[in-house]
């Protein structure tokens, strides 16, 4: 609802002019006989004019005062199209200008129903020929007067309509404003999903190859072996300049994602795969490794070659964790256009499943292969064996 | 003689349109968008013609103009208060497709509406009949009273029922784009 501040002052006075205008007609001219009930009606008219237009939007305040003027307002328009309605015809049309004006604003308000316009229409088509036959008027002017009632409510109706198309347009941009927050949100979310598998993928498996390569090493020179310890720590540290390496491709490629790398080729994937499988056997796992990359078509894309690469990061570091000393079981094979990774290892004798991981990596992994073509990853035990599955379409476009 | 047969036809042609309402009204109707202001229109059309080129010259007095007002906007009352009754419900797949069945292709090529719900009025829409029966033969003994005679003929009869058609039409079809706007805002509100 409008405030008082928004009242114009402009349509105001010109309500003010044709009141006057009324008045005049009314009172000061000689063209119509006046009567007792004709003064009564053009003052009804008149009064009930000036209070609805007063009433017009402007309503603050409590409900209960607000409910209140437009009780005022409602009975105001009811009694005024009452009155100028059965004297259109005894004076002359004079009243045509408040009838018009209580109409139209009744049926255009967009806080009053319909129906109560419609009602007050209805009432003037009925009034205005009770009146029309006291006054002793022609069929002609009759049938002008109620032209006239009709083309009120025409008006009103292309207004009301015109107010609510006016609000249907407002309320949609605000929805699509909230959907472009939302959406906004929804991005930035992606983002920091993207950034903490990136975060996790790199670290957990640098850093927690560290500690195992680390932990040996303590080992060896307590126990004295001082030129094993110092081949830990070469490996140790090969890992970990390895693991930096990582890190600064994935802040890069998260600065620029776009321009990070451009192409990779299955040469590059079968390289990633060796280096990964090295750095496990060196942090004490056994694994049997068949990597068929020959017929995938080339180049592979970066977002395919990336996810495979990380997904084999991420299952053999699982393994590590979740299966110490059993062997690995990895397969990495191009068929046809599709690229298949299989990672399995034996359970732990005992149950040796730690909560640490939180499930982060496997999720991570879900996500990834979510964005790719035919992509899909299945992780869970089968027969007695704990598999991890990656599957991806390597068809561009 | 000639005058006599004349209201018979009348009485007849009344009673059997009324009949026909009334029947429709206790059944489960299509609610067909793209037929449902037909009646309407055709009633007001001949109406109309009825009126303008009737075998007796009718000239029409204030009073006439005063009582068809009266009459049309009670009637058009009548038939806003029968569509704001009117009861709704989904249309079931058989029934539509029943009525898909009967249904003539749109003569400009264009896709029809689909047919979604089906509506009646029952014994209310009969009282409301009732009602606007009732104001009718009022109005026409008023008039007689007074002299008038043009209310009482055919086509100020079909004038008066295609107001109350197409009121109840309006509203009928108001109150369905409210109800489409209520579902489709819904998820947005979410």
């Amino acid at each position: 609802m409008m405030n008082l501040a928004d009242r114009r002052p402009l349509p105001l006075a010109l309500n003010a002019v044709g009141m006057v205008a009324v008045a005049w007609a009314s009172f000061g001219g000689t063209a119509i006989p006046r009567s007792g009930w004709l003064i009564v009606a053009t003052v009804l008219a008149l009064l009930t004019w000036a209070i609805v237009v007063l009433l017009q939007g402007g309503f603050v305040g409590p409900p209960r005062r607000l409910a209140a003027l437009r009780r005022v307002r409602r009975a105001a328009t009811v009694i005024g199209v009452v009155a100028a309605s059965l004297t259109v015809a005894p004076s002359n049309g004079v009243h045509l200008a408040p009838l018009a004006i209580l109409i139209v604003l009744a049926v255009s308000d967009e806080s009053e129903p319909i129906w109560f316009g419609a009602a007050l229409s209805a009432l003037s088509f009925v009034l205005t020929p009770i009146g029309a036959l006291t006054a002793g008027l022609g069929a002609a002017a009759l049938l002008g007067y109620l032209a006239s009632n009709l083309i009120w409510l025409l008006i009103g109706i292309s207004r009301r309509q015109a107010r609510t198309a006016a609000r249907q347009s407002r309320e949609l941009a605000e929805q699509q404003a909230a959907r472009y927050e939302q959406e906004a949100r929804a991005a930035a979310l992606a983002a920091r999903e993207a950034v903490a598998r990136d975060i996790h993928d790199v670290l957990a498996h640098s850093l927690g190859g560290l500690v195992i390569q680390l932990d040996a090493a303590e080992a060896l020179l307590e126990s004295g072996r001082t030129a094993d310890a110092q081949a830990k720590v070469a490996q140790a540290r090969a890992l970990a300049a390895e693991g930096l390496a990582d890190a600064r491709r994935a802040v890069a490629a998260l600065r620029s994602p776009d321009d990070g790398v451009v192409e990779a080729s299955s040469a590059d994937l079968a390289g990633a795969a060796e280096r990964l499988l090295r750095a496990h056997r060196e942090l004490g796992g056994a694994a049997a490794a068949r990597v068929e990359l020959g017929g995938a078509p080339e180049p592979l894309a970066p977002l395919v070659a990336n996810a495979f690469e990380r997904a084999l990061q991420e299952a053999l570091s699982n393994a590590r964790r979740h299966a110490p000393g059993q062997p690995v079981a990895v397969e990495l094979v191009a068929r046809g256009d599709r690229l298949e990774l299989t990672v399995s290892n034996g359970l732990a004798a005992a149950s040796a499943k730690s909560d640490a991981g939180g499930g982060h990596g496997l999720t991570g992994m879900a996500e990834r292969f979510a964005q790719l073509p035919g992509g899909r990853v299945t992780a869970g035990e089968r027969d007695g064996r704990f598999v991890v599955s990656a599957t991806a379409s390597l068809a561009r476009g | 003689m000639n005058l006599n047969l004349q209201y018979v036809f009348d009485a007849v042609l009344g009673l059997a349109v009324i009949v026909w309402i009334c029947y429709r009204q206790m059944t489960w109707r299509v609610v067909d968008p793209a037929r449902m202001w037909r009646g309407p229109l055709i009633f007001g059309i001949v109406g109309a013609g009825l009126i303008v080129t009737g075998s007796k010259a009718v000239t029409l007095t204030a009073v006439d103009i005063a009582l068809l007002a009266v009459e049309l906007v009670i009637s058009l009352g009548v038939g806003a208060a029968m569509g704001a009754i009117a009861h709704f419900r989904l249309l079931s797949r058989e029934r539509a497709a029943a009525y898909e069945e009967r249904r003539r292709p749109s003569r400009n090529g264009g896709a029809l509406p689909p047919l979604e719900y089906e509506s009646r009025t029952s014994w209310v829409g009969v009282a409301l009949w009732v009602v606007l029966i009732a104001v009718r033969v009022g109005l026409e003994i008023f008039a007689r009273h007074l002299g008038a005679e043009a209310t009482a003929s055919t086509g100020v009869i079909l004038l008066v029922l295609a107001a109350n058609r197409a009121a109840r039409v309006g509203v009928l079809a108001w109150r369905l784009d409210q109800h489409r706007q209520s579902i489709t805002a819904r998820p947005l509100a979410e």
